[in-house]
């Protein structure tokens, strides 16, 4: 008896020192958790195993009444099967014509006929606040000229709607509180919510302001309210809460940007900077929580379990903390999903609900863990669009998406969208085709749900690896352990069908075979072919003669500067460079704003090809090129400080204290603004190199098919798409366009002239929009002919494509640190950086 | 008869239970073991010998040895292999015969002789961040050592990134390995037969024939044992030298396990997989050349 429990104990021993090993291949639960775990459509957050989906989430479109085409989102509410929503009405009046400097920023009248069509620019123009370089600090001087028309307060409006699209009312017990006669200033609505009886509760701010005579703008003083309205519209009270919202000496004021009534009633509001004020149901403050040191509020809900809880990063982590009001403190305290960003209340089901770009999910405040819903793209919703979510009690989920439609009138497009949850039997089945990506473009997610919507074969699932990476870790892998992620999955086998390109080693990938030529597609397409597509763009994606990429938009980098002081032949070297600015008056700067490692940085961007031939693996950055190259880097500054008072970059070049400018050409627009700041002439000079051809393509929304794909037919017939003459023809492109006749039309419509008619009767030329940078003020018109020549060249001679390999850029950057800081030569250091760099080369290839 | 043939048919099925069950309980302690080596080592071996002969993981079409070719062909691999060469080269014998010498002088009465050891033991008790700190402290290029050197008028070196950064290495590893291979000769020394050291005395040897036909016949084993294992350890050095000088160090420094960490983080499991087998196919060389060398010295003393 006893030599049998010796042996049964030996056994289970033996056992146990055999299954130990195996205990760690547990299966992750983050992967693949399209359904089995009971959360999401399954058509995204995982690896390719995980993608047959157990439910999903069906769309269900509402057709929605015509005054739904604008509303304030930040006002939408739900409450018991209806939305409640404000529309803030603006009479621009009959003579309406917007300031060139606040046309595209400015939202145009809904049904505005008198608005003359030249006001409103094409977007393939500069014009507007998109286009305006970051540190331009356009139109904020208040130095552009004063109003043309006499302003009229907008006008706000409350409807209740059902959430079928039916029963649209207007309350018009409503009243907006109203500006006091004589003066000027606005009101608006920043928030409201619904109480667990139905009343609205509103957050109404007042600004009172004036211009002065020379056309400063002065604040005259901040109101805040709240008010609370029953649901019909009318007002049941109202709490004057500036006193508490008010900085104390008045210099700045913190409008209520969070705001949330708990179960109790009480009412939560902040700021986002100091703190969470709570007030009672009338308006008096009952306490204060402060945020933690160095965090900022981020969002505020109601939870399911009636407090309120605080999205905030704390120590630059994401986390929710709840309020404890009878502790008149913070309370519980959750951590949340890294990106994450948008926070909606929570019910019965889940505490609350979080989304990002990808997915949504529900937070279980008891188990302390976020549950993946759904995925965006698999219910064919563009998250970039997402203006309203609401879960409902019946399980759906209500979304208003509000998009910018490019083609027609420039007007938003707003979709009313029921999600219902559906088994994956009652769905209609399509070949599926997987697409990796570490980034998603704008334009390239909008495609892919186009894509879905329409077709009827194929669809197409998105699997962003970018969700792995962890910028917060201190270990530097975990920022891209999303691309180590699907390289492993490659190598093991689990290929996805396409990839889209950005930020990935596409050259890494073509090399083990992983892509497929995309040559051969194109030559047997029954539309395309290599001649339809700007042929620098096809030389610059190539690899041995193959077509691993495609791209739909790129756009070329250079320097731009004034012919008549840096000569008119395009291309230069650096020694050619470092001989004209030795013949500049002291202190001026061939670019602005520059430090040592940025300018050594950009240079090897654009010029790193030229010191590396990767055929023979042979480097020469001990050349007295390379030499050079470093010395000229060494030029500027070490650090660069910005002050308020220094002159702006246009201001720099018109006075002739700065040679260059980086030059990003994308569209015609600012190529007249370069004009005007160089003083009516320029050349693109291009980065010092030693080809001389210093002009670099960047490509976007770059697509590749592997190999391995499931379906080539199905792949092609999406990267066709977008390859095509009618998809880059239309105006959702934001770049130059691959396609060369798209790209011809593009330059076509810039040239086409925007006129209308004066007072006199006669048709003149009107503006296309302006910019406004520092002391440059330019209004812009259509291309000439001249202009488009000069692009076009610049396109065609651009030879090389932007390369940022990071770990060459860190050797580079780390060895050129003793020369900048004066411990060793140029020469020592250059020879160092060949001897680096050169075993990294040949280790690669 | 028929009892005969009850006896034959009954002593087989005894014998075979048994020896079923002998099998079973052997193989119950030897499985957890066996499954390891297999799961750990055989296995991964295998897979890694398979990586090395086909073309990439994608299309996995064989091309038995065009991956070696392509490997031989690598400058990177070639220069890690010849830097890895040189410092075992000049780390092992040094580490041998520097060790085997301190042991010999602390055999003698000399006095301090415990502190000795004790010093020379003790950079075994340093983490490998400290040693790497205290290296970096010492010879960095604004270092201790160029601190010192410039009171001599002598012009800054920069140790790690010059034609001097083996001896910075091989300074380390024998500064880290000497005294476990002291202490191992030492022990050896002890178990050389005193009878035979006396002998050799009266009939009027001297120390370095003593030494030479005594002492080294007897401690053979142990040279080839210190050998074999300061010739693994100047293969871990990777870990000192990775950390002191990264990923991509100057080029006297980039040994063979730089490039194999490096193809693994690009994923190039081919030039990995090859360079694997490679490397695994030398030492199987320098370990057999070494058991040939011990066995042809020690071969009259141990029998």
């Amino acid at each position: 008896m006893k030599k049998t429990g010796v042996k049964i104990m030996a056994l289970t021993l033996a056992m146990v020192l055999l299954l130990t090993p195996l205990s760690g291949c547990k299966k992750n639960e983050d992967e693949g958790n399209g359904g089995a775990d009971g959360g999401g459509s399954g058509n995204g957050n995982g690896t390719g195993a995980s993608l047959s989906a157990e439910y999903t989430y069906v769309p269900e479109y509402i057709t929605m009444p015509e005054e739904m085409s604008e509303f304030d989102s930040s006002t939408l509410c739900y409450y018991d099967g209806a939305i409640y929503f404000t529309r803030t009405i603006y009479d621009y009046g009959e003579d309406f014509e917007p300031r060139p400097d606040i046309a595209g920023l400015t939202e145009p009248p809904a049904d505005d006929t008198d608005t003359p069509d030249d006001t409103v620019p094409d977007d393939d123009t500069a014009a507007g606040g998109g286009d305006v370089p970051e540190d331009d600090g356009m139109g904020t001087d208040g130095d552009m000229g004063m109003a043309e028309y006499d302003y009229t307060p907008p006008e706000v409006k409350m409807y209740r709607m059902n959430i079928d699209g039916t029963g649209l009312t207007e309350l018009t017990a409503f009243e907006a509180t109203q500006i006091d006669e004589g003066k000027e200033g606005n009101s608006y609505i920043s928030r409201m919510v619904a109480d667990a009886d139905g009343n609205l509760w509103l957050v109404e701010n007042l600004s009172y302001y004036h211009f002065t005579d020379s056309g400063d703008y002065v604040e005259d003083g901040n109101f805040v309210y709240f008010r609370v309205l029953d649901n019909t519209g009318a007002e049941i009270k109202r709490m004057d809460v500036t006193s508490i919202f008010r900085v104390e000496n008045q210099e700045y004021y913190y409008g209520v940007s969070y705001f949330a009534i708990d179960a109790d009633g009480n009412i939560y509001a902040s700021g986002g900077e100091s703190g969470v004020y709570v007030l009672d149901g009338e308006g008096k403050l009952l306490f204060k929580v402060d945020t933690p040191e160095n965090g900022w509020i981020n969002g505020m809900v109601k939870l399911g379990d009636g407090t309120v809880g605080v999205a905030m990063y704390d120590q630059g982590n994401p986390v929710l903390k709840s309020i404890d009001a009878a502790k008149r403190d913070w309370g519980e305290s959750y951590t949340m999903n890294t990106r994450t960003y948008n926070y909606v209340d929570g019910n019965a089901e889940y505490g609350l609900y979080s989304y990002d770009e990808n997915n949504l999910y529900g937070f279980d405040l008891g188990a302390k863990e976020n549950v993946k819903l759904l995925n965006w793209i698999g219910s064919d919703i563009n998250s970039n669009y997402i203006q309203v979510l609401a879960p409902l009690p019946d399980g759906r989920i209500f979304v208003i998406t509000q998009g910018w439609n490019y083609d027609n009138d420039g007007g938003p497009t707003v979709e009313m969208i029921l999600l219902t949850k559906k088994d994956a039997s009652e769905i209609e089945q399509k070949t599926v085709l997987t697409m990796a990506c570490l980034y998603i473009d704008y334009t390239l997610r909008g495609e892919i749900i186009a894509f879905n919507k329409t077709n009827g074969k194929y669809r197409i699932e998105v699997n962003d690896y970018s969700q792995y990476n962890d910028y917060n870790s201190e270990n530097e892998d975990d920022w891209n352990a999303g691309l180590t992620r699907l390289t492993t999955e490659i190598i093991s086998g689990n290929v996805p069908d396409i990839l889209s390109t950005s930020e990935l080693p596409i050259q890494q990938y073509a090399a083990k075979g992983l892509l497929e030529d995309l040559y051969p597609y194109i030559d047997s397409d029954p539309d395309l072919s290599r001649d339809d597509f700007v042929q620098s763009v096809l030389r610059a994606l190539e690899v041995d003669g193959k077509l691993y990429q495609t791209a739909s938009t790129f756009s070329v980098q250079t320097v731009v500067g004034d012919p008549r002081v840096v000569g008119y032949e395009t291309g230069w070297t650096i020694d050619e460079l470092m001989a004209l600015m030795a013949t500049m008056p002291a202190g001026t700067q061939a670019f602005a704003q520059t430090t040592k490692e940025w300018m050594l940085q950009s240079l090897c961007y654009i010029c790193l090809g030229d010191y590396v031939d990767w055929q023979t693996g042979k480097c020469s950055f001990d050349s007295d090129d390379f030499i050079k190259l470093l010395e000229f880097a060494n030029t500027f500054p070490a650090e660069y400080e910005w002050s308020e008072d220094q002159p702006e970059l246009p201001d720099l070049i018109m006075d002739g204290k700065v040679l260059l400018n980086t030059y990003y050409a994308s569209d015609m627009g600012e190529l007249q603004m370069y004009k005007a700041m160089f003083g009516g002439e320029i050349v693109f000079k291009g980065f010092p190199s030693p080809t001389r051809n210093g002009h670099v393509l960047n490509i976007s929304t770059g697509l590749a098919m592997s190999s391995k794909c499931s379906d080539k037919e199905g792949a092609w017939e999406f990267m066709r798409m977008l390859m095509s003459r009618e998809y880059q023809e239309s105006d959702n492109m934001w770049s130059f366009p691959t396609n060369k006749y798209a790209l011809e039309a593009k330059m076509e419509k810039a040239m086409e002239k925007d006129t209308y008619i004066d007072e006199n009767g006669e048709e003149v030329e009107a503006s296309k929009g302006g910019y406004g940078w520092g002391n440059l003020m330019v209004d812009i018109y259509a291309s000439t002919q001249e202009e488009v020549d000069m692009i076009m060249e610049l396109i065609n001679s651009a030879e090389n494509v932007a390369t940022y390999d990071s770990a060459m850029m860190e050797i580079i950057l780390e060895e050129a640190q003793a020369y900048f800081s004066g411990s060793k030569t140029a020469r020592d250091v250059a020879a160092l950086i060949q001897s680096r760099v050169s075993i990294y080369v040949n280790e690669q290839r | 008869m028929k009892t005969k043939k009850k006896i034959r048919m009954r002593l087989p099925r005894v014998t075979l239970k048994r020896r079923g069950r002998e099998w079973l309980g052997s193989a119950s302690f030897l499985g957890p073991s066996l499954a390891g080596v297999l799961l750990f080592y055989i296995v991964p071996f295998g897979v890694v010998v398979y990586y090395s002969l086909i073309s990439n993981p994608i299309q996995h079409d064989f091309v038995w040895f065009d991956n070696f070719k392509a490997l031989l062909d690598n400058s990177a691999f070639r220069l890690a292999a010849k830097n890895t060469a040189t410092f075992s080269a000049i780390a092992v014998p040094l580490a041998v015969v520097l060790s085997l010498l301190l042991a010999l002088l602390l055999e003698n009465k000399i006095p301090l002789q415990s502190q000795f050891r004790a010093f020379f033991l003790s950079p075994m008790m340093v983490p490998v961040a400290s040693v790497v700190l205290i290296w970096q402290v010492i010879f960095h290029y604004n270092g201790a050592l160029n601190d010192f050197l410039a009171i001599f008028g002598a012009e800054k070196i920069d140790w790690f990134k010059s034609e001097y950064n083996q001896i910075v290495v091989v300074i380390l590893f024998l500064w880290k390995n000497l005294g476990y291979n002291m202490i191992l000769f030492m022990a050896s020394l002890s178990n050389v037969p005193q009878e035979q050291l006396q002998v050799a005395e009266l009939e009027g040897a001297g120390a370095i024939y003593k030494f030479f036909s005594i002492k080294l016949r007897y401690i053979s084993p142990t040279v080839l044992f210190v050998a074999i294992l300061s010739l693994i350890n100047s293969f871990k050095v990777f870990r000192e030298v990775y950390l002191l000088t990264g990923d991509y160090p100057f080029e006297g420094l980039y040994l063979l396990q730089h490039f194999m960490n490096n193809t693994f983080k690009s994923l190039d499991y081919q030039k990995l997989s090859s360079a694997a087998v490679l490397m695994a196919v030398v030492m199987v060389i320098i370990i057999s050349l070494l058991f040939i060398a011990e066995n042809r010295f020690g071969k009259d003393v141990e029998g």
